[in-house]
């Protein structure tokens, strides 16, 4: 019965009602498509580790600490056999000093096996041919430095005996990527010519595996995909507390919305309350029927969502949302051209329950206090209850 | 005559600045079953006040008010809700229709709070609109209708349960002449097939015309109470 009247005042609401639900519409599709940007960025950028470095996880030489550039010397072993050359991509880390434009900058060289398919990482420009210097690096770290593909780059290294030498490379390649851990304050070197370079034989720092190949010994500890990509989503849930603060924003500019459009409506209707309580609709009952209509608004909006947004934010999520050239440099992994969202069934659930949660409130507060009141004062159109004598 | 409203030695008061203003005093009163009684008096006599009283809409500040043996005062909310959905229609002055719903559904709103069937509360709707004339106008919203035919669903909607008691509050201060006559003639027919009990506040010659008791108020006390050959 009481969910018949809630749907009739629904309904005979007309144009009211319409406005609110269409409000409410928007309201959910904006959040979920922008908060959809979110976790796109989010997959986009830890899927881009994952092909470009990451891959199935990585071993990591037991001393090998990457913040740390005195560790990078003796974080070096001889490579696992064991695993077959196709599931394994082998890293050199060291340090060297390059002279771009006559400057002095301080850089980590990475050594990488140049024959493999596992990673996205352009290795097979950095072929390996004796007597030819070749380096690649990313484009930010390109660009910073005024560098480009065909330059000729002096790089300045310590050798394992601990004499210095140097060498004009060419950069064979500047690619582009939103792996920032794999750009910034790096060149590239095959291992083959870091190793000549060095004057070590078999040894890496870390490999990145298809995926875990047990237990390799103390001398190896192995990285899952999530420590690898731990750091990442520290400074990510770092960087999206603005979005969750625009999340709550929005989802709390909907509630003021909805709470003051159902405020003003219960202004207007408070002699209809005052009716009902004459006729004998008991108090928890009025309070059903308003809050369900708040509720039957919200499923109205879900709906009326549906129909209009889900093209709409499918649409959206084809196309992404163009970034400036500036967020290139913002910082962030995987940021590049654009973010493209993605949408979760539990991000759309959730979405769909806090709003619910909020017609209900909002519904409910404002009803309940008229719905205290003696009838005859709800006629008369008081909407608190003051004392009597 | 089974007695189905009585007061007894009834105050209402209401807080004015520090002090207090008496609407209703003294007042001592019992209506039986079947009546067509009317509290009259002028404006600001508390007409309306004792009405509500009655229908357990308000609560006196002293005295006793039993309504079908209830004593409204004690009545829990929840009791005091059965027994006007149960047993007491209402008329407003200002017709208090959902403005939403249409003639039909008006009528049957307060059928929805008993446990009717469906087809009982079709029948009973059908029923209650034919006595008042309504039935072209069943699809209507109450925006559509002119003040006569909106005291008439009024109406429709106070005696479509056939409750024992009927309130009307000045129920043709807003209609012409003709219309509180065809009203008024509706009533009197209910009250007679129905039996029900009408009790009527108001200061219209046009009602007063139609009344087998009056109940005179001056000031919140009852000045007289006559019965009234027709």
């Amino acid at each position: 019965m009481l969910l018949k009247l809630a749907w009739r005042n629904i309904i005979g609401g007309g144009f009211r009602t319409w406005l609110n639900v269409f409000i409410l519409s928007v309201v959910l599709v904006a959040i979920i498509g922008f908060h959809g940007l979110y976790v796109g960025w989010q997959r986009d950028a830890e899927n881009a580790m994952i092909d470009w470095y990451i891959a199935g996880g990585q071993y990591w030489q037991h001393n090998y600490d990457p913040y740390d550039m005195f560790s990078f010397e003796d974080s070096r072993a001889p490579m696992v056999q064991s695993i077959p050359d196709a599931d394994a991509v082998e890293f050199l880390v060291g340090q060297g000093v390059i002279y771009p434009q006559g400057r002095m900058i301080n850089i980590i060289l990475r050594g990488v096996e140049t024959q493999q398919n596992l990673l996205k990482l352009p290795t097979d420009k950095l072929n390996y041919e004796a007597g030819k210097y070749k380096l690649m690096l990313g484009s930010r770290t390109a660009a910073r430095m005024k560098l480009n593909a065909g330059d000729k780059l002096m790089l300045r290294w310590r050798e394992s005996s601990g004499s210095f030498d140097a060498a004009e490379f060419e950069i064979v390649d500047v690619f582009i990527t939103t792996v920032l851990s794999i750009d910034q304050g790096q060149v590239w070197l095959s291992l083959q010519q870091m190793r000549e370079m060095l004057g070590i034989a078999e040894q890496v720092t870390c490999f990145s595996v298809r995926q875990y190949a047990g237990d390799l010994g103390q001398e190896w500890q192995f990285k899952t995909q999530d420590d690898l990509l731990a750091e990442f989503r520290a400074v990510f849930a770092t960087e999206i507390a603005g979005g969750i603060f625009m999340y709550i924003l929005l989802i709390f500019l909907a509630m003021i919305a909805v709470f003051d459009t159902q405020v003003l409506a219960l202004f207007k209707r408070r002699k209809e309350i005052g009716m009902m309580l004459a006729l004998g609709v008991r108090r928890q009952q009025v309070i059903a029927i308003f809050t369900l209509e708040g509720l039957l608004s919200g499923l109205l909006a879900v709906v009326l969502a549906a129909v209009w947004g889900t093209p709409l934010l499918l649409r959206f999520q084809e196309t992404g949302m163009k970034l400036p050239e500036m967020m290139d440099s913002y910082g962030m992994d995987g940021l590049l051209d654009a973010m493209y969202p993605q949408y979760t069934i539990p991000l759309v659930l959730i979405t769909i329950v806090i709003v619910m949660l909020i017609l209900f409130l909002v519904s409910y507060l404002p009803v309940r206090s008229i719905s205290r009141l003696l009838p005859v004062d709800a006629l008369r159109g008081k909407m608190t209850k003051k004392k009597r004598s | 005559m089974e007695k189905l409203i009585s007061i007894k030695e009834m105050f209402k008061h209401y807080p004015v600045g520090t002090g207090r203003f008496t609407a209703l005093k003294a007042i001592n009163l019992q209506i039986g079953e079947g009546e067509f009684s009317g509290i009259v008096g002028p404006s600001g006599s508390g007409k309306t006040t004792l009405l509500n009283i009655i229908g357990s809409l308000d609560v006196q500040s002293e005295g006793s008010v039993e309504v079908l043996g209830k004593d409204v005062k004690s009545l829990t909310h929840r009791q005091s809700a059965s027994l006007r959905s149960e047993h007491i229609g209402f008329i407003f002055q200002t017709y208090n229709l959902l403005p939403v719903y249409t003639v039909y559904e008006n009528v049957e709103f307060p059928l929805l709070l008993l446990d009717y069937t469906a087809a009982q509360r079709k029948q009973m709707v059908t029923d209650a609109l034919q006595w008042v004339g309504l039935i072209p106008k069943l699809k209507s919203r109450p925006a559509q209708l002119s003040g006569g035919e909106c005291q008439r669903v009024a109406i429709a909607r106070a005696i479509v349960k056939k409750p024992q008691i009927v309130l009307a509050d000045e129920p043709t201060a807003n209609l012409d002449a003709e219309n509180s006559h065809h009203i008024l003639q509706t009533m009197v027919e209910l009250n007679k097939k129905l039996g029900t009990t009408f009790v009527f506040s108001t200061h219209d010659a046009k009602v007063i015309k139609y009344l087998r008791r009056k109940i005179t108020l001056i000031d919140g006390q009852i000045a007289f109470d006559e019965e009234i050959s027709q």
